[in-house]
């Protein structure tokens, strides 16, 4: 490793610091100005306390309100659920659809992959309606099942639960799911299956001991890829989630918009982007293991 | 590497410049500058922010004609809530005119976001009914003119109730356990279960607030959804059979629906009054004033509220008001609902505070273990 000359070796020529400077300094630029400095930013407000244009105050009083009000805790919880049951939804849903992609679509491959990737080109917000269309009262799913004859009146309770989020949720995450998946099973040496057939291991044992391994990297990709940004998800359980779908992104929104406590809708944010940085870690040691 | 500190330093101002407003929230940004063109000539605008078809189009139209300035007309993206921290701020363009509910006039006036009104340009003030004027949002009117008034009551179907509802009471009956919308602003949903258990909307006594809190929580399944003033749709489309609503946002839609009723219940409601006010940073104040006195003409205040059905607070207006809408209950209320219409008090910084943890909490006990 020390051989290999890193962005700022000193020994590097001039005209390649140049270069460099060049081509890592707009971006490095943007990271300081568009998200380092806001991120200081917001950590600054959680130092106040008070509203805007009820006047703030330098104190600790957010923490002491934040520390001592077990309500956010449990929504925090809560939300990690939810969060939870959707990340790993998405990958019983797309890993299936990964495999199939890679193993047997064949020509058609290409075709299918972008088939699923082409609703994700309409609007987020669009697609959360649509399921709110589909789950309401006089909805797609209410009317299929009237006409069925499973339920005798419409059922109210498919819209404005928590299940709804989630069912949402999986719909609209399932592609970025399958897609790591796909990127890792398609990596993988298929010579090495070929070898395990000719010793004689049966399918499900070589797709235990072969395939589910060395895909695990994209299994993992794609998990934190869903929890993550769900975790602060406040559009879907708005419109689909009612009372019981309320998550803690909902409660951070309506700090800074209704309630207008910048200061405590701060130090929710900042509480939950702690709360991922284990994430990180797994997911960065998780490479570290699972790389071949 | 000796560059850092200087970098840092540009930081920190940085820093310091974006936490302008929050340490100094009293401190006011300048006067815009005097147009240096003589009016005359140029052809004046004039830029009213205000809700979403909460204007007879009409009206500008008329006034465009009449006074040779043209309107534009922006609105609220969501609600009235998300324009105050753009007002506070100045993040978003200056406008001339803003129309905002009573409760929010406390505070553009604590941040002096508001520009008196020169009244000797609006003579029409004294068109306007007394109850209206001296109100505890804005005394002696140095600010605002009342636009239109409400009042909050339940809407509700009454092909699912199956009976007539006059009681806060009703949204609580067991037989509607999850087919109620209650309303996602503390002080209206807390002010609601309040006069439900017999007390003042505004009262400042924790024992009487930690009733309500407890009642929502013990009532959990009795709520589908805390709307975010869209009540009134999810009742159209069926999601939900009583929602806690404004009687205006209600009347347009009791024409779509046959069966969908309004009522003002009898423990008496809360009241709304939605107020014409000039930002300090104006561009055109004449041109706002102008408007609010063309708005203040009976006539013209009698084809905002037939258009809007909103009740006109403009005694002079009522002889042009349309006569079914006079007549409407759940417009212009009868005596004894009249005697028992509630402003929302501003109860105080400290108060607030405790309002936000009691809603905090009612909003996470809403969550069913599955």
């Amino acid at each position: 490793m020390a051989s290999i000359s890193t962005p700022f070796d000193p020994q590097a020529p001039a005209a390649e610091k140049r270069r460099l400077l060049l081509i890592m300094g707009p971006p490095t630029l943007a990271l300081l100005l568009f998200f380092m400095l806001p991120l200081g930013v917001m950590a600054l407000y959680t130092f106040q306390s008070g509203t805007l244009g009820g006047g703030m105050t330098w104190s600790l009083d957010t923490y002491r309100r934040f520390w001592q009000d077990s309500a956010l805790h449990r929504l925090l919880w809560r939300s990690a659920l939810v969060s939870l049951q959707t990340s790993l939804w998405c990958i019983v849903l797309a890993y299936p659809i990964a495999y199939y992609l890679v193993f047997r679509a064949g020509e058609r491959r290409m075709t299918l992959l972008t088939l699923i990737i082409i609703p994700a080109w309409t609007s987020y917000l669009l697609r959360i309606l649509a399921w709110k269309l589909i789950l309401g009262t006089e909805g797609l799913l209410n009317t299929f099942l009237l006409w069925v004859g499973w339920i005798e009146r419409p059922s109210p309770i498919l819209l404005f639960s928590q299940t709804a989020v989630i069912v949402t949720l999986v719909y609209v995450w399932v592609p970025f799911v399958a897609l790591p998946i796909f990127a890792a099973l398609e990596r993988m040496d298929k010579r090495l299956l070929e070898a395990a057939a000719d010793l004689g291991s049966p399918p499900w044992h070589s797709f235990l001991r072969i395939t589910l391994p060395l895909s695990l990297p994209g299994v993992v990709a794609g998990f934190l890829s869903v929890f993550i940004p769900t975790l602060g998800e406040y559009v879907t359980p708005l419109l689909v989630g009612g009372v019981n779908g309320i998550m803690y992104g909902n409660l951070i929104q309506d700090q800074f918009v209704r309630a207008l406590n910048w200061p405590l809708g701060s130090l929710m944010s900042l509480v939950m982007l702690l709360a991922l940085l284990p994430m990180f870690l797994l997911f960065r040691r998780s490479d570290e293991v699972l790389q071949p | 590497m000796k560059h850092i500190p200087h970098t840092l330093q540009h930081m920190l101002w940085l820093i310091a410049i974006a936490l302008l407003p929050a340490c100094g929230s009293t401190a006011q940004l300048p006067p815009s500058p005097e147009p240096t063109t003589p009016a005359a000539a140029q052809p004046t605008t004039l830029s009213i922010y205000n809700y979403d078809n909460y204007i007879n189009p009409a009206i500008l139209e008329n006034f465009s004609q009449q006074f040779g300035i043209e309107v534009i007309y922006n609105v609220y993206k969501s609600s009235v809530d998300e324009a105050i921290p753009e007002v506070i701020t100045g993040e978003v363009g200056q406008y001339d005119l803003i129309v905002v509910s009573d409760y929010i006039i406390a505070t553009l006036r604590r941040n002096k976001m508001l520009s008196p009104l020169n009244k000797q340009t609006i003579p029409n003030i004294a068109n306007l009914d007394p109850l209206f004027l001296n109100t505890i949002y804005d005394p002696g009117n140095r600010y605002c003119l009342p636009y239109q008034w409400g009042m909050l009551g339940i809407g509700y179907n009454i092909a699912q109730t199956g009976r007539e509802l006059n009681s806060w009471a009703d949204l609580f009956d067991p037989a509607f356990a999850g087919r109620v919308a209650l309303y996602a602003e503390p002080r209206i949903t807390f002010g609601v279960v309040l006069l439900m258990l017999g007390y003042s909307p505004n009262t400042t006594d924790q024992g009487q607030f930690n009733q309500a809190k407890e009642w929502l929580i013990q009532h959990a399944d009795q709520i589908a959804i805390y709307s975010t003033d869209d009540g009134q749709d999810l009742l159209l489309a069926g999601e939900v059979d009583l929602v806690i609503e404004w009687n205006g946002d209600m009347l347009q839609l009791l024409e779509e629906n046959p069966d969908l009723r309004f009522v003002a219940p009898r423990e008496g409601t809360l009241l709304i009054t939605d107020y014409m006010c000039i930002p300090h940073n104006a561009p055109d104040q004449p041109a706002a004033e102008k408007f609010i006195n063309y708005l203040l003409e009976p006539e013209v205040g009698a084809a905002l509220s037939n258009y809007l059905r909103y009740a006109t607070p403009n005694q002079a207006s009522l002889p042009f008001v349309n006569e079914a809408d006079r007549n409407n209950p759940a417009i212009y209320p009868p005596a004894e609902i009249r005697a028992k219409l509630f402003s929302i008090a501003d109860l105080g910084q400290t108060f607030n505070a405790f309002i936000e943890a009691a809603w905090a909490e009612v909003m996470a006990a809403h969550q069913t273990q599955e």
